[in-house]
């Protein structure tokens, strides 16, 4: 053997052993997601970033020339009360229709399926899942017409002797959190019944022989034995909920005035609808999105907390 | 090489020379394949479709071409200004696209059309445009658009629900509180009217406000008060002997006070319609069923709202629809028009990013469109001003009774303060409504709001403030 042809089957060797190693193999598998999230997460947020510190506008001089322009955006936002009632909307919103609402349901419809008593269970389930993958656009044009003047909703309440109203318009909030209620149980119902099935059958039974009431059961054995999944369950509908833009967008449009603003609509009104400030809105997602890291990071710090329940 | 060899060699290359140029005859003869994208609202469906197409795929045939059109048409419902406004910063944006004239110095500004004053050099069809209609489509000079239509606002009210109140079917208001007192007696007779319509809703005048209806709160409603509030010139939202935006004018509190009064003050205006899904479609609807007596809109609503192919046809149109002049604030006694009216339009335009090759396709397509013949056809079927003075010589416009009874309206018409910065104080003129009728602001609230919201945007040096009463 050539001294040459030692060398390159000595390197072809080391690139074999290296391939065969399972760090490399994992990075292998790895190489396409990463190249993905590089390409539609990484650079997208280092593009969001720099455009929250220039003008740049949809239309107009600033749409094909922008400068630095420094904080001034971020100068702008934190002297702006729609920006604020945006994050106030949101807050309430999520707190609502996702951690009281949608947990809360989820919660006890999963109990509910569990108990081989209750007749009807699965038309309960078919229902809540049918909520759950109607496509969003067409879920907020049903709200819009259920809770229209002339929609079904006030057919209904007037069997009960209710004027009819226009819900979107006078209890504008009230009526996208139930309506983000109605669409997000399916979730956490699924997640939840998961983890009760999790549960061994056995300890339920000792606490029966035991004597312990359906309150005490759920109170000492179901809730801190689902414990991590119900944080689980909250961390992914936070952040869901705090994104959610299409439904609401097609129900109300953030409106009446900026009743149902939430972050994702003054973030998009500002960007895509007259004045077309791509870069004010871009600097209000940043700081949103700055809000809602914070919240997750508190639910893992929590999460740790609670992990041995697991 | 032998003989026979040379003969094939020869042959072959005969053969080859002979299907080379057959293929090249074929390629320089045959016509060439290219695809133009079209991208229009719904309003204009009829124009583009009906009238444009054909014509324009016969003449670029004649020109080599075989072109195939794809059309994307905005429906009704979906905002086309912000549409168009996405799909051209996004580069995604039709080849002509059909766009509201308004926008033409911010689309300019940022490079989105192409620059016509070439084009426009070299076509007999420009000089049947007024100055006016000229104006409207240049831009530091240069031509961005060519008109498609026009249009002028009024009032526009239902003559049977008048006449249910005690009020004159031919009904003529001189000044703002004219409309208002006219508004209250239609209020004081609303059981009477649903009674009598057999409706369980009733607004007695409806003005568009907020963001919602967008640049039409801004058109329909604030400047039809605005130009009528105060004598020229301040009567507007810019001033063009300071070049500076008016932050504060009696005319601009005039007008908010306005729109405090029917919706705050006196209750007799539908809130809650100016945040439906769909804004047009429920002022339309209201109206023809006669939830609302007055309303305020453009000239083609008497047939592409309420006619027999409208949105929501009326029966009986005639004789149930009126239409008045909107008066000055107080009818011409404080030196301020008499009557008031502004017109928009829209206009076809050629996408700046379009392929070089495609752009005589483009302004073919253009010129067709923009024709003579399409232009007056097109006004007069859905009751438009046709911006061309050439329309008149086709029977169809010319004989056009509606038509001909609005032209009148040119006489004292205005436009917009389109220029580089409009939108955004639009879009704040929106949001100042909005909180008037939502959050119930006094109009003193509202300038004082909208004041504020100029000066962060332009700085203090560029808002003028007039002296208010």
């Amino acid at each position: 053997m050539s001294t040459s042809r030692a060398l390159s089957y000595n390197f072809s060797k080391k690139i074999k052993n290296v391939l065969r190693s399972e760090r490399a193999l994992a990075y292998l598998f790895l190489l396409p997601t990463l190249i993905m999230i590089f390409a539609f997460v990484i650079i997208p947020a280092i593009w969001g970033l720099w455009v929250s510190f220039t003008p740049l506008s949809l239309v107009g001089k600033y749409a094909m020339k922008y400068d630095f322009i420094g904080l001034k955006n971020y100068i702008k936002l934190i002297s702006d009360a729609d920006f604020y009632n945006s994050i106030k909307i949101s807050f309430i919103f999520t707190i609502l229709s996702a951690l009281i609402g949608q947990a809360f349901l989820g919660l006890m419809l999963a109990l509910v399926m569990r108990e081989k008593a209750i007749k009807g269970k699965s038309i309960v389930a078919i229902t809540v899942f049918l909520a759950w993958i109607i496509p969003e656009v067409v879920a907020g044009y049903m709200w819009g017409v259920f809770a229209s003047r002339e929609g079904m909703m006030n057919t209904l309440l007037a069997l009960l002797g209710m004027p009819p109203r226009n819900w979107l318009y006078d209890l504008p909030l009230e009526t996208i959190i139930i309506a983000n209620i109605w669409r997000g149980t399916a979730f956490s119902m699924i997640l939840f019944m998961a983890a009760l099935e999790g549960i061994p059958h056995y300890i339920y039974e000792a606490a029966e022989i035991d004597g312990a009431s359906w309150w005490q059961r759920f109170r000492y054995i179901i809730l801190p034995m689902m414990a991590y999944v119900i944080l689980v369950d909250f961390i992914l509908i936070t952040i869901w909920t705090f994104n959610v833009f299409t439904m609401i967008f097609v129900m109300t449009g953030g409106g009446p005035g900026n009743a149902t603003e939430l972050w994702t609509i003054f973030v998009y009104r500002r960007a895509f609808q007259p004045p077309y400030e791509v870069g004010y809105a871009s600097a209000a997602a940043n700081l949103m999105f700055l809000i809602v890291f914070l919240i997750i990071l508190s639910y893992i710090y929590v999460s740790k907390k609670l992990r041995w329940y697991g | 090489m032998p003989l026979e060899k040379k003969y094939i060699a020869v042959i072959g290359i005969i053969i080859i020379l002979v299907i080379g140029g057959g293929i090249a005859y074929w390629y320089m003869t045959a016509p060439k394949k290219v695809t133009i994208v079209v991208e229009y609202g719904q309003p204009w469906q009829y124009l583009v479709e009906n009238l444009t197409l054909a014509k324009f795929k016969e003449e670029a045939k004649k020109l080599g071409y075989d072109v195939e059109v794809t059309l994307r048409m905005i429906p009704y419902g979906v905002d086309i200004v912000q549409t168009i406004s996405q799909d051209l910063a996004q580069g995604v944006a039709g080849d002509v696209l059909v766009i509201d004239s308004f926008m033409i110095p911010e689309y300019a500004e940022a490079g989105y059309l192409l620059d016509l004053t070439s084009y426009v050099e070299e076509w007999d069809g420009w000089a049947a445009y007024p100055e006016a209609m000229k104006k409207i489509v240049t831009y530091e000079n240069k031509v961005y658009g060519i008109m498609i239509d026009t249009d002028v606002r009024m009032l526009w009210y239902r003559k049977d629900i008048f006449q249910l109140a005690g009020l004159p079917a031919d009904w003529q208001p001189t000044t703002w509180e004219d409309i208002i007192e006219a508004a209250l007696t239609l209020a004081n007779n609303s059981d009477t009217i649903k009674d009598q319509l057999n409706i369980t809703e009733f607004y007695p005048i409806y003005f568009p406000a907020g963001t919602k209806w967008g640049e039409a709160t801004t058109m329909q409603g604030f400047y039809m008060l605005l130009l009528g509030a105060d004598k020229d010139p301040y009567n507007r939202l810019y001033d063009y002997s300071e070049n500076k935006w008016v932050g504060k004018s009696k005319a601009l509190l005039r007008a908010f006070q306005f729109y405090y009064d029917i919706y705050v003050e006196h209750k007799i205006a539908p809130e809650e319609y100016n945040f439906v899904t769909d804004v047009w479609s429920k002022h339309r609807e209201a109206f023809a069923k006669g939830w609302v007596a007055i309303d305020i809109g453009g000239s083609w609503e008497w047939d592409e709202g309420w006619g027999p192919n409208g949105i929501y046809p009326i029966p009986n149109r005639e004789e149930k629809v009126g239409y008045a002049k909107m008066p000055g604030y107080a009818g011409g006694a404080e030196s301020e028009r008499p009557f008031v009216t502004i017109s928009g339009g829209w206009a076809v335009a050629i996408n700046a990013a379009i392929k070089p090759e495609l752009k005589p396709l483009a302004w073919l397509f253009v010129k067709i469109l923009a024709s003579k013949e399409n232009v007056a056809k097109f006004c007069a079927r859905y009751g438009k001003i046709a911006p061309r003075t050439d329309a008149a010589e086709v029977p169809e416009y010319a004989e056009n009774e509606y038509l001909q009874s609005v032209l009148e309206y040119l006489n004292f018409t205005d436009f917009r303060d389109a220029m580089p910065g409009y939108s955004k104080v639009s879009f704040y003129i929106q949001q100042a409504t909005e909180k008037i009728v939502t959050e119930g602001w006094t109009a003193e609230q509202a300038l004082d709001w909208y004041y504020d919201q100029l000066v962060a945007e332009f700085g203090e040096d560029n808002v003028i403030t007039y002296p208010l009463p």
